[in-house]
């Protein structure tokens, strides 16, 4: 091997890695853009993959078929190194900037995610450029003989061998030391040393070459001077797109290898981009969090009772305080809740020293799979939106008999459908018997029995910090009980509003969306892809 | 022998040399360039699914793939090297053995997946390495052995490799964007899973359909 390939192969090692690293951070700019949606990655993916091909084309107007050694070839590389990385570097302030004119993402339609890949042909530009740089290297070290092949061979190894680097590198240790803003300007930097690099190994000399560095140094000084003002505030333009509003900061943004998690001022989480739980146990009348509070009103006594997504820890919170439940197995796969998030909150910070609860962090299915003799009386999944990724995990039907194979007889798995007919029609299939309880489902491997007075009790009995969650001495508080319960009279009603409904398997059943829902299985995907 | 009089050019674009229009062969590496993109999203799902979405089966996932596409580069650049070999017939058999491959490789996941229900996190990233390692390595190999044989023939490195990549390249993002938006909604992942094992087949039949022709690999 001469010098010449030698300094291709590294070229090409850290290209790769450059491109790839790039390639992450821009997957989690367009995985939070359109809060999670399982084709985010695919659009990225595919626009990224046709701007290195278009690169790759538009480089053979820079070669020369006479004479691939020709320095001029590097020169034209190390200008493409230069310009590739400062509009690498641009892409993620850029789209932010961009996301503030396009329309809130209702979680029902979904309008603003798709609106948000119009802003895909800046990837595809700044990928072209990366693109240019593997046959631009290739043109300039390999000579046109019998040996072509195994020399490309070498060159495209370690660009491979770069990229994995960059991706793994970039993707589980950078991610989770550095936030999205210190990771670009360190990319941004390794291309504009790259560039450097081989301007000087060009041969270029005198003037043209002090000439060269001295713009590489004045681009280098204007990254790290507009990095803070380009990043600041990025999530916040992201996720609120035109409702952001210029004044305002999250609570808390939480960069991590598993993702990003904010949290704004009225305690609200969201999970890459999208609502994904509260921070707080009250209980009120027409309130959302009755669900985890009814476990009570259909087991007697839920004394082992399993998690699956602690998130925020609220749902897990009220579980541990059900006088009745014994013990509790909290599954998440996001780190960043148990270590950053619950830690900073009063009302759930306790259950990381309760004795009671056991926080695991794993894959859900991977942990009830690891764990086939572990029974419960009760699973519970505050799921997230149905057509998030890997939503359809949690409510396959493949999902739904592993975690029926984990319930005790009599055992209750509540479920949060968020609104989807697919998800319910998948429980009707696999469990005996089935309820809809606001937006969840409850299913059970024996038929539901529900107790007003049980839960009555039971919700008298709750006290968080010694201080009761209804005071039965307070008049008060005695009817707010009563209204919480009686939301049992509404069983079997059909016609009723979405946070008062409790409907029987049979008003399930027959409901018109329902029956023509298809089940939700590991091999269709349910919702999360388009065409579902 | 191959003369640089042999370069394709406009004037000349299918030299007897390539023994395949280039037209056809660069559809060829097109549709496997979708195919392999296809299988990448469906195997990553499959495997996220079974083993468990956590970070360190991403991590196996992401690693295996590169692996296997680097070692699969070096095999078919070795391989390139040989005087006489048929290069053109090695990537038909390397097409339609990712192919083969593809279409028993749902179930070969999750018998993995049962196999090592009781077994650790190493077993368990192991065996699923092995699994990607495998396509990868026969996927890593067909560029250079395209390259290869173009050069033998037109004897420009730069023109070759920016075809050939920018057409694989193409397909690759082609495909990820109709895995996206299209095959996996609409098939799921066992219907997208045929489908690209159906290119594969068709790009390693039309090379050898080609191959009978007449027109044969340079030596």
């Amino acid at each position: 091997m001469n010098s010449r390939f030698l300094a291709a192969l590294l070229l090409v090692t850290l290209t790769g890695f450059i491109s790839l690293s790039y390639e992450i951070c821009w997957v989690r700019l367009y995985s939070f853009i359109t809060a999670s949606r399982a084709w985010a990655f695919g659009a990225m993916l595919g626009t990224y993959l046709i701007g290195l091909a278009l690169g790759s084309l538009w480089s053979l107007r820079f070669q020369d078929a006479e004479n691939g050694s020709n320095p001029k070839h590097l020169r034209a590389l190390a200008l493409f190194v230069l310009t590739a990385n400062t509009a690498g570097f641009l892409v993620i302030p850029i789209v932010s900037w961009l996301a503030i004119f396009i329309p809130y993402d209702s979680v029902k339609t979904g309008q603003g995610s798709v609106m948000a890949l119009a802003t895909l042909p800046l990837i595809a530009l700044s990928a072209a450029l990366l693109g240019a740089t593997l046959p631009l290297i290739c043109h300039f070290a390999i000579s046109p003989d019998d040996k072509a092949g195994a020399r490309l061979s070498y060159l495209y190894l370690g660009n491979i061998i770069g990229a994995g680097t960059g991706s793994l590198l970039t993707g589980f240790v950078l991610m989770d030391q550095l936030s999205l803003q210190q990771i670009s300007v360190f990319l941004a930097f390794l291309g504009l040393i790259l560039s450097a690099g081989i301007a000087i190994y060009s041969k270029l000399r005198g003037a043209r070459l002090a000439k060269r560095l001295a713009f590489t140094a004045t681009a280098g000084l204007a990254i790290l001077l507009t990095a803070p003002p380009l990043f600041d505030g990025i999530f916040e333009r992201l996720q609120l797109k035109s409702t952001y509003n210029h004044n305002e900061r999250f609570d808390l943004v939480i960069e991590s290898r598993f993702g990003v998690v904010t949290i704004d001022q009225d305690h609200k989480i969201y999970g890459g981009g999208i609502y994904d739980g509260y921070i707080g146990t009250e209980l009120e009348a027409g309130s959302w969090m009755v669900r985890p509070y009814f476990l009570s009103a259909v087991h007697p006594a839920p004394r082992e009772v399993l998690v699956i997504g602690l998130s925020g820890g609220t749902w897990t919170q009220i579980l541990a305080h059900n006088p009745h439940v014994e013990k509790i197995t909290a599954i998440e796969i996001n780190a960043a809740y148990s270590e950053r998030v619950i830690p900073r909150y009063d009302a759930v910070k306790s259950i990381l020293t309760d004795a009671k609860v056991k926080i695991v962090i794993d894959d859900g299915r991977r942990w009830l799979r690891n764990h086939p003799d572990r029974k419960f009386d009760a699973v519970i999944a505050n799921a997230t939106y149905h057509w998030r990724e890997h939503a359809s995990s949690l409510l396959s039907r493949e999902f739904m008999q592993q975690v029926k194979a984990h319930l005790n007889p009599g055992g209750i798995y509540l479920f949060n459908a968020t609104g989807s007919d697919r998800a319910a029609k998948t429980a009707l299939e696999v469990f005996p018997d089935c309820a809809l309880l606001l937006n969840n489902i409850l299913a059970s491997n024996a038929p539901l029995a529900y107790d007003k007075d049980r839960w009555r009790k039971t919700l008298a009995a709750y006290q968080y910090g010694g201080k009761p969650l209804f005071d039965t001495n307070n008049e008060k508080d005695r009817e707010s009980l009563e209204a919480v319960v009686s939301i049992i009279d509404n069983l079997g009603i059909r016609e009723i509003a979405t946070k008062e409904r409790l409907w029987t398997k049979e008003i399930l059943e027959n409901d018109p969306g329902t029956r023509k829902a298809r089940a939700i299985t590991d091999d269709n995907l349910g919702h999360e892809f388009w065409y579902h | 022998m191959i003369t640089p009089e042999t370069t394709i050019t406009a004037q000349n674009p299918d030299p007897p040399g390539l023994g395949i229009p280039r037209r056809a062969l660069f559809l060829i590496f097109t549709l496997s360039g979708i195919s392999a993109l296809l299988y990448q999203l469906i195997w990553q799902r499959a495997l996220l699914t079974i083993f468990g979405s956590n970070i360190e089966s991403v991590t196996v996932v992401v690693s295996a793939f590169m692996l296997g596409l680097g070692i699969g580069s070096i095999t078919g650049g070795a391989v390139s090297k040989r005087h006489g070999v048929p290069l053109l017939l090695i990537f038909a058999i390397v097409e339609i053995s990712i192919g083969i491959y593809g279409a028993v490789s749902l179930h070969l996941f999750h018998w993995a997946g049962n196999f090592t229900t009781d077994s650790g996190t190493f077993q368990t990233g192991l065996l699923t390495l092995m699994l990607i390692l495998i396509p990868t390595l026969l996927m890593g190999s067909t560029l250079p052995l395209l390259v290869a044989h173009c050069v033998n023939v037109s004897r420009n490195v730069g023109h070759s490799v920016s075809m050939l990549y920018f057409v694989n390249t193409l397909g690759a993002g082609i495909g990820a964007l109709l895995a996206a938006f299209i095959f996996l909604g609409m098939l799921g992942l066992s219907g997208s899973l045929y489908l690209a094992v159906s290119l594969n087949l068709f790009a390693g039949i039309m090379i050898l359909h080609f191959r009978r022709k007449g027109a044969h690999d340079p030596v």
